[in-house]
This record gives C-alpha cells, sequence and structure tokens, in this order.
C-alpha cells in the first residue's frame, strides 16, 4: 500500500496475493506490507499465472477455492512451466486429497482461513527467512523437492513436537508412495494427520 | 329292532332243530314198530307152519299106525283128532291172518289151505271108517302120507317166504332209513342255511353301522364335516347313534363354520389394513419364510426383481435380530437403506418387530418398510443448504474478520477511544459468528459424513495425545491442567475413523475445559470395560450438568439453561451421531467425587 523501499536495509520481497474475495485481497496486503515489503494482488487463477509469466516474486498467499481456476490449478501450471516460487496455500477447510497434491508439488505451507495478521506475517517470514529451527528448515527442504533431507530432520523433531511429529509421517508417506499408487490409499493413512499440517491449525 | 330279529333268528333255529328232532325220533318209532309188526307176523306165520307140521306129524303118529295094520272093529278114539285138527285151524288162521299181498304167498296159502283141506278130507273118510278094505287102506294111507308131506313142504314153504319177507321187510327198512337220513340232512341244511341267513343279517345290522361309525369318525378327525351316516332302517338300535352321530357331525360343521367365518373376517381385516398401508409390510414365520405380504411390499419386491421374497439387505438384518432375538426400531431416517428402482434412489427405513401370540405358541416376525425417502431428501436439502449458506458467510466474514484485525492492531493509524471499543464490539461479534458457522459446518459434515466413514484400526493413544496437545494452549489460557492416565496400558486399536474420533475427543475435551473452574484439572483417562469396547472419559472439576438437562444434552442444539459459553448446542448432538455412525458409546457418568465424567465406548479394532 505505503512501500517505503529506501528505508528497509535488506533488500525488499515482492509477494503475490491471490484471492477472488476483494476484502481479503485488501486485507491480506494490507498486513504483509510492510517497509521493505511489496504486495501486489490477483483476482483469479489466470491473472496470477499472467503476474507470475511477467514479474518475479518472492512469495505468493494462493486461496485454494476460487472460481474459474482453483488454487491446485495455478500450482499445477505453475510447477509445470518451472516456477519454484513459494506458495502458501489458503482455504477454509484442508481436504486430504488437495493437500497431498500440494505437498507432491512442492507447497508445504497450508494457512487455515480465517487468518489473523499475524499468522500471515508470522508464515511470510518462515519461508523468506527460514530460521535456524529444524522445523522451518525441513519444511524449505520439502518446498524445495528435497523430500529425504527435510525427513530426516523432522524425524529430529518429532518427538518433541506433534506439528513435526505429522509433517514426518506425511512427507514419509508420500516419499513411500509410489507414482502408480493409488492416491486414496494414501490419504487414508495421512488423514488423521493432514488437519494439524496448516500453519495456523495449533491456534 | 335288533333285539327281535335276533329272538326270531334264533328261534327258527330252534324250531328247526326241534323239528328235526322229533321227526327223526317219530321216524325211528315208526321204523320199529312196522319192523316189529313184520317180525312178530312173520314170527307167528313161521310157528303157525311149524306147529302145523308138529301136529300133523302127532295125528299121523297116533292114527296112522292103525291104518297100516289090519282095520279093527273099534272106533278109533276121533278127539285128539278133533283138538290137534282145530289148533291146525288155527293155524291156518294165523297163516292166513298174515295179509301180505304177494302173489307167491297167497299161492301157497290156498295151496296149504288145500292140502290141509285134502288132509283133513282123507281122516273124515278113515274116521267113517269107509277103508276097510287093505286096498282101500293102503290107499288111504299112502294119500295121508301124500297130503302129509304136501302139508311139510307147504310149511317149508310158507316158513321160507316168511324168511323171506322178514329179510325184504329189513331191507325195505334199510331203504326207507336212507330216505330218512336224506330229510334229516336236508332239514339240517336248512337249519345251516338259516342260521347263515341270520348271520349274515346280524352282521349287516350290527357290524356294518359299527363300522360305519367308525370309519365316520375317522373321516371327522380327518376334518371331513361335510360326512353325514346313511340312516338306518326303522326302529334299528343305531338310530339313535347314528343320528347322534349326525347331529353331532353338523354341530361341529355349524361351529367350524362360525370359526370359518370369524377367520375370513379377522383375514378381511388384516387383509384391509395391510393393504391401507401404504408402506411395504412383510409377515414372516419364525423360519423367516414369508407368510403375508401387502400390495406395497409385492409392488416393491417386483420392481426390485425379488418378487415375493425379502431384498437381500433386509433378510441380513432380520437375521441379525433373529440371532439376537431383539426388534429392529431405528428412528432415524440416516439409518434407512438404499434401494434404486428405475434408475431412481429411494430410502427405506427398515423395522423389523418380533410378534408372539398370548400363549406363546405362535410367533414371527414383521417388516415394515417406512419410505423416508422424501425426508432424507428434505433432511439432505437442509444440511445441504446450511453448508452452503455457512460457506458463503464465512468466505466474506473471513474478509470481515482480517480487516477488524488490522484496524484492532493500530499499525498505520490509532484509534480513539470509541473507535476501538466499536471496533472490538464488531470483531467479538465476527468471531461468535465463525464459531456459530464453523459448528453449523460441523453439524452438516457430521449429518452428511456420518455415513461415510473411514474405518481403520486407531490407536486410541495417538488420539488422545493428539487432543491433550491441541488443547494444551487453551488449557493453558484458562489456568488448566490436562492430564492423560492408562496410557501405559496395552489397549489394543480401536475401529475408528481417526478424523471423525479425533473430533469427538476435541469436543469432549473442550467442553471440559469450558466448564472447568480456573486453575482445575481435565482428566483424559483411557480404560477397557469389556471385551468390546475401549473407552476413553474425560473428567471436569466443573458444577456438572443439572439434573434435568442430563437427559437433553445430547439433543441437537440442546443448551443447558444458564450457560454463559460460546456455542450453540451441537457439539454433544455431533459427538453422539459420530459415535453412533461406529457403533460406538457415548455417554454421561453419574458424579462422584465432584466430577464430571463424559465417556466414550469405541468398538476394539
Amino acid at each position: 500500500m505505503s512501500p517505503s523501499p529506501d528505508k528497509g536495509s535488506s533488500p525488499g520481497h515482492r509477494v503475490l496475493v491471490v484471492d477472488d474475495e476483494p476484502t481479503l485481497r485488501l486485507g491480506f496486503a494490507y498486513a504483509l506490507t510492510g517497509r521493505t515489503t511489496v504486495v501486489e494482488t490477483a483476482a483469479s487463477g489466470p491473472l496470477a499465472l499472467e503476474r507470475l509469466a511477467d514479474s518475479s516474486y518472492d512469495i505468493m498467499f494462493l486461496d485454494l477455492r476460487m472460481p474459474e481456476m482453483d488454487g491446485l490449478g495455478v500450482i499445477e501450471r505453475l510447477r509445470a512451466r518451472g516456477d519454484e516460487i513459494p506458495i502458501v496455500l489458503c482455504s477454509a477447510a484442508l481436504s486430504p486429497n488437495a493437500a497431498v497434491r500440494a505437498i507432491r508439488h512442492r507447497v508445504v505451507h497450508f494457512l487455515l482461513k480465517p487468518v489473523r495478521p499475524a499468522d500471515l506475517r508470522q508464515v511470510m517470514a518462515s519461508v523468506l527467512d527460514p530460521a535456524i529451527d529444524p522445523l522451518p528448515k525441513a519444511l524449505e527442504a520439502a518446498r524445495k523437492g528435497d523430500r529425504e533431507n527435510a525427513i530426516r530432520l523432522l524425524e529430529l523433531e518429532a518427538s518433541k513436537c506433534r506439528y513435526a511429529a505429522c509433517w514426518h509421517r506425511v512427507l514419509k508417506a508420500i516419499q513411500e508412495m509410489r507414482p502408480d499408487d493409488d492416491l486414496a490409499g494414501l490419504e487414508e493413512r495421512v488423514r488423521s494427520n493432514l488437519v494439524l499440517l496448516a500453519f495456523n491449525s495449533a491456534a | 329292532m335288533l333285539r327281535l330279529k335276533l329272538f326270531y333268528g334264533l328261534l327258527t333255529i330252534i324250531l328247526l332243530l326241534w323239528s328235526v328232532g322229533a321227526a327223526a325220533l317219530l321216524l325211528m318209532g315208526d321204523t320199529v314198530t312196522r319192523f316189529d309188526n313184520r317180525l312178530r307176523m312173520d314170527y307167528r306165520s313161521i310157528d303157525a307152519a311149524q306147529t302145523m307140521r308138529t301136529l300133523t306129524a302127532t295125528i299121523n303118529t297116533r292114527y296112522l299106525p292103525s291104518l297100516a295094520g289090519a282095520p279093527t272093529e273099534h272106533v278109533l278114539d276121533r278127539t285128539l283128532y278133533d283138538e290137534l285138527k282145530k289148533e291146525i285151524q288155527v293155524k291156518q288162521n294165523i297163516i292166513h291172518s298174515d295179509g301180505s299181498n304177494d302173489e307167491r304167498w297167497q299161492g301157497v296159502v290156498t295151496r296149504l289151505d288145500s292140502a290141509v283141506a285134502s288132509y283133513f278130507e282123507g281122516y273124515e273118510t278113515f274116521f267113517a271108517g269107509l277103508a276097510q278094505t287093505r286096498g282101500d287102506r293102503e290107499k288111504l294111507l299112502q294119500f295121508q302120507s301124500t297130503q302129509t308131506q304136501r302139508l311139510t313142504d307147504l310149511s317149508e314153504n310158507v316158513m321160507t317166504l316168511a324168511e323171506e319177507k322178514l329179510f325184504s321187510g329189513a331191507s325195505q327198512l334199510r331203504s326207507e332209513s336212507g330216505k330218512n337220513t336224506l330229510f334229516v340232512g336236508t332239514l339240517v341244511l336248512l337249519g345251516t342255511s338259516v342260521a347263515a341267513l341270520i348271520y349274515f343279517q346280524l352282521v349287516r345290522q350290527l357290524v356294518d353301522p359299527v363300522a360305519n361309525l367308525r370309519r365316520s369318525i375317522e373321516e371327522i378327525r380327518n376334518g371331513n364335516f361335510e360326512l353325514t351316516m346313511p340312516e338306518p332302517g326303522q326302529g334299528s338300535e343305531f338310530s339313535n347313534v347314528v343320528s347322534a352321530f349326525n347331529d353331532m357331525a353338523s354341530e361341529l360343521k355349524v361351529r367350524r363354520g362360525e370359526n370359518d367365518e370369524s377367520l375370513l373376517r379377522a383375514n378381511f381385516v388384516n387383509r384391509a389394513i395391510l393393504e391401507a398401508i401404504p408402506s411395504p409390510v412383510f409377515v414372516l414365520g419364525d423360519d423367516t419364510g414369508i407368510v403375508q405380504i401387502n400390495p406395497a411390499a409385492e409392488q416393491l419386491t417386483e420392481e426390485l426383481g425379488v418378487t415375493g421374497r425379502l431384498p437381500l439387505k433386509i433378510q441380513r438384518i432380520l437375521d441379525e435380530c433373529r440371532e439376537k432375538s431383539a426388534h429392529f426400531l431405528p428412528e432415524d431416517p440416516r439409518e434407512a437403506l438404499l434401494f434404486r428402482i428405475h434408475e431412481e434412489e429411494f430410502y427405506y427405513l427398515p423395522r423389523i418387530f418380533r410378534f408372539e401370540s398370548e400363549n406363546a405358541t405362535e410367533s414371527g416376525w414383521a417388516v415394515l418398510l417406512h419410505n423416508v425417502s422424501r425426508i432424507r431428501w428434505l433432511d439432505d436439502m437442509k444440511t445441504n443448504l446450511i453448508s452452503t449458506v455457512s460457506h458463503e458467510i464465512k468466505t466474506p466474514l473471513t474478509g470481515i474478520r482480517m480487516v477488524l484485525h488490522l484496524l484492532l492492531e493500530e499499525r498505520s493509524s490509532q484509534l480513539d477511544e470509541m473507535q476501538k471499543l466499536m471496533v472490538t464490539s464488531a470483531n467479538e461479534d465476527c468471531e461468535r459468528l465463525l464459531v456459530t458457522l464453523n459448528t453449523l459446518l460441523d453439524l452438516s459434515r457430521a449429518e452428511s459424513g456420518t455415513t461415510h466413514l473411514a474405518l481403520a484400526p486407531v490407536s486410541m493413544k495417538d488420539s488422545v495425545a493428539r487432543t491433550a496437545h491441541l488443547y494444551q494452549r487453551a488449557a493453558a489460557a484458562g489456568d488448566l491442567e490436562i492430564v492423560t492416565e492408562g496410557d501405559e496400558n496395552d489397549y489394543p486399536q480401536v475401529r475408528a475413523d481417526p478424523v471423525r474420533l479425533d473430533e469427538v475427543l476435541n469436543n469432549l475435551v473442550s467442553n471440559a475445559i469450558k466448564h472447568s473452574p480456573r486453575g482445575g484439572r481435565v482428566t483424559i483417562r483411557q480404560s477397557q470395560p469389556d471385551a468390546d469396547y475401549l473407552r476413553v472419559s474425560v473428567f471436569d472439576q466443573g458444577a456438572g450438568v443439572p439434573d434435568d438437562s442430563q437427559s437433553r444434552i445430547f439433543e441437537r442444539f440442546y443448551r443447558a439453561p444458564g450457560q454463559k459459553s460460546d456455542g450453540v448446542g451441537l457439539g454433544l448432538f455431533i459427538s453422539r451421531e459420530i459415535m453412533r455412525a461406529h457403533e460406538g458409546r457415548i455417554g454421561l457418568r453419574e458424579r462422584t467425587n465432584d466430577l464430571t465424567e463424559f465417556y466414550i465406548d469405541v468398538p476394539i479394532a
């Protein structure tokens, strides 16, 4: 909204918010906009794809449920054209099917709507600047497609933290799955863990 | 009159017996008399002939020597001669008296008479003394010898003939006795045939009715009341019996007619009732063979292609009911069974009940299929509507909430007091609305989702741990402690949908937290009450559920009066729905040690 890039020492981040709800777009943009952060919005999947083709962004907040093209559609097209932009998938409810598909496309950050501004900023920070904590590190590895490393990192954390344990189990299940395996079977195995995968689920 | 017949029959036989006896006696007497007479007659004839010979010999002995000698002067005494002559004549008469008509006999007798007459003539000549000369005397002697010889021969003849007659009489008697035998035999035969006649009559009169009676009783026992026994003749002893029997048969017929009629009426009423019921109804015997079905059931089975049989799905439930010997009376339309008829879906709620006659001799099953398709449709519509509306409201609400949160953050500009108060209030309303919407969504999810459980072996321990972890923060906010007990036990896995199970546990723990006093403790305890279930109890130290609310807390939208906490009263209802779908149990235990205990029993895998 009122970015002031000149004041920050760190290089500014470019954020894309994709949501069909105008108020949410407005709110997201307002919440995320900072001194060094520039937020742009897109009202639909195709528009978002257009924007991503034109310029590069550091992170994208993507709504799952949208008319025309849903979040998963956007993810699949992006990944298909080799765009590995970090994506935070926002939705009112996370279905096992959607979660598994997203994870397989290296989307590992989920936000359950309604979202608090603080959650938004927190998740953005953890994606753009993963701390030395093993958990964000593991998620980053997963996001980058290094699932084995992610699993290894999560294994250490699993006993301490349920969130990590869930991720560990889900990633392992996906890792062990062969391409021709039944997706429903996998969903069944990780189903109970999926609700906990969202960044703000424990809140 | 059988008695009279019997009497007459026997009388005839007795009379025959008597007459046979009398005839035999008479015949025998007659024969004896006749034989006796003959014997006597012949004997007399023989005796007479013999005597005649003797007498002539005596006469000759007395008088003939004088004839042989020289003629004498003195007259011979003829007294002896006269005496013997009379005797001879008597004997002659005796022989005459044997008035036999035999020609030979008559000839012999006539010749004997002439011989006797010649003999006596000779002696008269002698006594007259006419034969004085020697020649004459010799002539006379010769003559008398000849006559005597003749007489002797004839007597001999008479005797022979008499003997012959005696023999012929005996043979005649023999032949007559043969005739008598024939006569007696005939009489005996006659008696025998009369006796046979009487026997057959008696059989007809006495045995046949008894046999008929037995046959008729047999028929009646077999249920043939139409039978009547033929009336026997007038005056028969059996006429009473037969008419009594026929009366009984017709009485039975009438009774049965009444029974049949009342049965028919009852049957008619039953059919009318069954036909009036628009739902398919099957009445089955104890062996689940179909006894009766109503037109609606007929139509349903026809449309399902199982004409006249119970659809398989229902048969299975019925078999279960039979095993447990229990009714199956679900109320919830969601327990309805789906039937596809002509590409259309129909939901029938099966209601199966066992019935028994008062004396427990008859029993069976009644299956009523209540068509709840419309209710299901409406219910689905409602659920869909709630779901859709909630989603539609929730989406803009998240935007509003976002904005309110941002305003309250006061990042770019400060709000004055009034503004802050208003935005805070709006935010609170917004939060409450969100909770309500979430609950409504849960409800629609519960209602549409409980039938599609993803059941799998699940570790209850994990589920409890997830819940405890999830509420750690909320509990800490209320200065509460969440304690788990029974983790250390190695309980078997349960058969559950993990997501749904978590939902129930979350709900119970969330309720417990809500109702706990500050600084209290919420305990989640696992136990195994029996072989089939694993139990999780959630204890809180709150005030407990008011008595009059206890029975209603699991109802939809029910909230105990005086509760200030948020929510729309669906949590326990949804939990109950989920547990029901798991074939598990959920409940509130009696309060002990100031602890409120809610529990769930989940079937062991």
